[in-house]
């Protein structure tokens, strides 16, 4: 390999590192480190200790067994390592571009760089995911060799799915019949699965518990697996044995990449008309390629339906135009519940007796998790305009509402969705329930919004993929969700509490108390707005932001 | 030496330049202009081995920059109008990197020379991301130059320099060119290349309209007086009357 790609990867990890400890040299650096140190360390201290929480006669129902594992795992690895895969040839950064591909560099050493380099982040993750997962498995070495190959196997299957698809053709009847071949093929397979099916499903748990059982279903999950069986390996022999075949998959993946290898700059300038390769090539060698080169609809959002409200009105409608012009922003959401929903599945499966339990975790997962689906709208879409929204002669907390409240409402709109998703599948769905999700979505959406916002102008750095499966940002989304869930457990335990006492000692009406919650969940939000509008004032455009 | 024969490229069937023929020769410095969208950007990014040719012979040094790739790139520097570095790394580790990459040995002595010309000294071991946008370009330049390459590709390469960052560039390139470098530069500051560059190419939707020295560009243009400035010609070439009636496209 030539020596300038070795430098490249030796220097990396380190200099990444160094870079971090600049950055977060000062005072208010130093407290982020130690709070975020501290986290880790409970997260730590939690996963060693946590059975000791539990008494044992329940830990069988809350706790994955091996059965469990080796039934729904390898589905569920397979579903995140499909959802991973977005079309678009090998990933180069910018200044990976400039430096080696005018290089005298050959293009397989560029793709083995390419993987390499991905692969070291990799390693960073396995050992950010281990933190949670790795007591479940049968050795912490197998544990971490799986979860390593698992990571390595999403990062892979993405970027060759995403290659493959790269070659398609663009145009819309192509899509479409894309489209239809899928569903199709969806649709014969749900046939052949009822057909070859021993007995009718009940209920989509018992569907979900016969589909893994089926002989259809293991050979579909073939490739995932061996990483699961390496997960559960207790000996030297089984080690060897899973981690041998997990290893020969990993190899034929990255032998296939190098196959099917395409230039992405030419994918890039091909995949649209001259007035959209002219827009593509520029956002290329400006921004991140892997965030610039979505088709946008051209859908046009009437002005007059924002009024100016101090200014939030025309900032709001640029959002929502935004919004309504990349479709694919707004279908994100759902991804999140999708991802939620094979997890809630399987739990459900194991342990029925805990529905309200369950039901509870896997409803704020969902919560949590829809609102970091969409950074398209706002602060997080912006980081190269700050400059331009902080010379606006709009007074802040009108300019901060203006950029939140699109995104919150479409936030709304997804969390309303998976609220009624998942109280259909558990069977909680009564009419107060229905009306007091319906009354404190909106506040809280507006609520995880603010938050999702301000922790990135305090941190402004992406916590989504920007290259199919890579996974740099998956320990930055945790410690998010973290802080963000540590925020939202209080606001909830202070408007449960109040919306409590009104109902107990006040007016026993659930109509009532909706009202209370919602209006406890909206006082809440304000110090969230506060904090964005002061963060987003003080934000340091020289230091974050690309003039 | 450059030499670009019958040189086309599509993207997605669309023609962005179209039978583009020019050379460079040794010891030459060739100012590309034109409007945006000309094509300036995809001619530097073929020549550099970026983006592949449609259609054409591309040419660095004697060797095809298709059929010999690797051969023409140890030869040649490219240098784009936005400077992105490697975050991670100082401004004396990227000149390490560029030396490792072209197997430049004995380098820090060349380096050394290259920050002190380019005024980063005291800067050698800033992160990418503390720099100012004109301090990477310095970087970039900096870079390019290490190798000491025989052919310079700058597309725009005056972005947030200071003037004198642009003196100090104008003179690193006339000294690169006077040891026999070819050159090309892209620009829309017209009014700073005249004195620097020997020869212009003015292109157009991917076409070129004039190339030659600057007494040719006036000659291929009967229209202009004499005395033609580089900006005149440039309307001229683009625009027709209405560039030099003092009517300005909308």
């Amino acid at each position: 390999m030539n020596p300038g790609l070795r430098f490249l990867l030796k220097t990396r990890l380190p200099g990444g590192f160094r870079r971090a400890r600049r950055k977060y040299a000062g005072r208010d650096g130093r407290i982020l480190i130690l709070g975020v140190s501290l986290l880790v360390a409970g997260i730590a201290v939690l996963q060693a200790t946590s059975s000791s929480f539990v008494p044992e006669s329940r830990i069988p129902s809350i706790r994955p067994t091996a059965a469990g594992i080796r039934a729904y795992a390898p589905f569920v690895l397979l579903l995140v390592a499909m959802v991973g895969i977005r079309p678009g040839a090998f990933y180069f950064k910018a200044a990976e571009v400039q430096f080696l591909f005018p290089a005298p560099i050959p293009r397989r050493q560029l793709l083995a760089y390419n993987i390499l380099s991905r692969l070291q982040i990799v390693f960073l993750s396995t050992l950010w995911v281990g933190l949670f997962t790795v007591r479940y498995a049968a050795t912490w070495y197998g544990g971490i060799l799986a979860i390593f190959g698992l990571l390595s196997f999403n990062q892979l299957t993405a970027q060759l799915g995403g290659v493959w698809l790269a070659g398609f053709d663009p145009s819309p009847a192509a899509r479409r019949r894309r489209w239809t071949g899928i569903a199709l093929a969806g649709a014969a397979l749900v046939a052949g699965f009822l057909a070859t099916s021993s007995r009718t499903p009940t209920g989509i748990v018992d569907a979900a518990t016969m589909l893994v059982a089926h002989p259809f279903a293991w050979a579909l999950t073939a490739v995932t697996r061996p990483f699961v069986e390496l997960f559960l390996a207790a000996g030297p022999a089984d080690l060897l044995l899973h981690g041998g075949v997990a290893a020969a998959i990993l190899g034929l993946e990255v032998l296939a990449l190098i196959r099917v290898d395409q230039s992405h700059l030419e994918r890039l300038a091909g995949a649209g008309g001259a007035r959209g390769r002219s827009r593509k090539l520029r956002l290329a060698r400006h921004r991140d390629p892997g965030d610039s080169v979505r088709n946008g609809s051209g859908l046009r959002i009437p002005g007059r339906l924002f009024p100016h409200w101090a200014g939030a009105g025309p900032l709001a409608w640029r959002q929502a135009q935004e919004l309504a012009r990349h479709p694919a922003t707004l279908l994100r959401g759902g991804l999140g519940l999708f991802a939620v929903l094979p997890v809630l599945l399987f739990r459900l499966s194991s342990a029925g007796q805990d529905a309200a339990g369950l039901a509870a975790g896997s409803l704020t997962t969902a919560l949590l998790m829809i609102p970091m689906m969409f950074d398209g709208a706002d602060f997080r879409r912006d980081l190269d305009r700050m400059s331009v929204l902080r010379s606006l002669p709009l007074s802040a907390p009108a300019l901060v509402m203006g950029q939140l409240i699109p995104t919150s409402i479409v936030i709304a709109g997804w969390m309303w969705i998976g609220s009624l998703m998942i109280l259909a599948i558990i069977d909680l769905w009564s009419t107060p329930i229905l009306y007091l999700v319906a009354m404190t979505i909106p506040p809280f959406a507006l609520m995880t919004t603010a938050i999702d916002n301000w922790l990135f102008l305090l941190m402004p750095y992406r916590i989504r993929s920007q290259d199919p499966g890579e996974t740099t940002f998956v320990g930055r989304l945790t410690v998010v969700m973290s802080i963000k869930a540590l925020v939202i457990v209080a606001a909830f335990g202070v408007s449960v509490a109040a919306t409590f006492a009104f109902f107990t000692w006040v007016v026993p009406s659930t109509v009532l108390a909706g009202v209370v919650a919602c209006a406890m969940l909206s006082v809440c939000c304000i110090p969230m707005i506060w904090g964005v509008t002061r963060t987003f004032q003080r934000f340091d455009v020289a230091r974050h932001a690309a003039e | 030496m450059i030499r670009v024969q019958q040189f086309a490229k599509e993207f997605g069937g669309q023609p962005a330049v179209d039978d583009l023929s020019f050379e460079v020769a040794p010891g030459s410095i060739l100012g590309l202009v034109g409007p945006n969208g000309a094509g300036k950007t995809t001619t530097l990014r073929a020549l550099a081995g970026i983006l592949p040719p449609t259609r054409g012979t591309l040419e660095v040094a004697g060797h095809d920059v298709v059929a010999e790739p690797l051969e023409a790139k140890r030869k040649l520097a490219f240098v784009p109008d936005v400077p992105h570095l490697f975050e991670h790394l100082t401004v004396w580790e990227h000149l390490e990197f560029s030396a490792r990459i072209y197997g430049v040995a004995r380098w820090e002595a060349a380096a050394a020379d290259l920050v002190r010309e380019f005024e980063l000294d005291g800067r050698e071991e800033t992160l990418a991301d503390e720099l100012s946008l004109g301090m990477s370009q310095k970087v970039v330049m900096c870079c390019a130059l290490l190798h000491d390459p025989e052919v310079l590709l700058l597309d725009e390469p005056l972005t947030g320099l200071d003037p004198r960052g642009i003196r100090t560039l104008y003179r690193a390139l006339g000294r690169r060119a006077q040891a026999g470098a070819s050159a090309v530069l892209s620009t829309h500051l017209l009014a700073q290349i005249g004195d620097l560059c020997d020869r212009f190419l003015i292109l157009k939707e991917g076409r070129r309209l004039v190339y030659g020295s600057r007494v040719d560009l006036r000659a291929s243009l009967p229209t202009l007086e004499a005395d033609a400035s580089l900006e005149e010609i440039f309307f001229e070439a683009t625009e027709g009357e209405r560039g030099l009636g003092g009517e300005r496209p909308r």
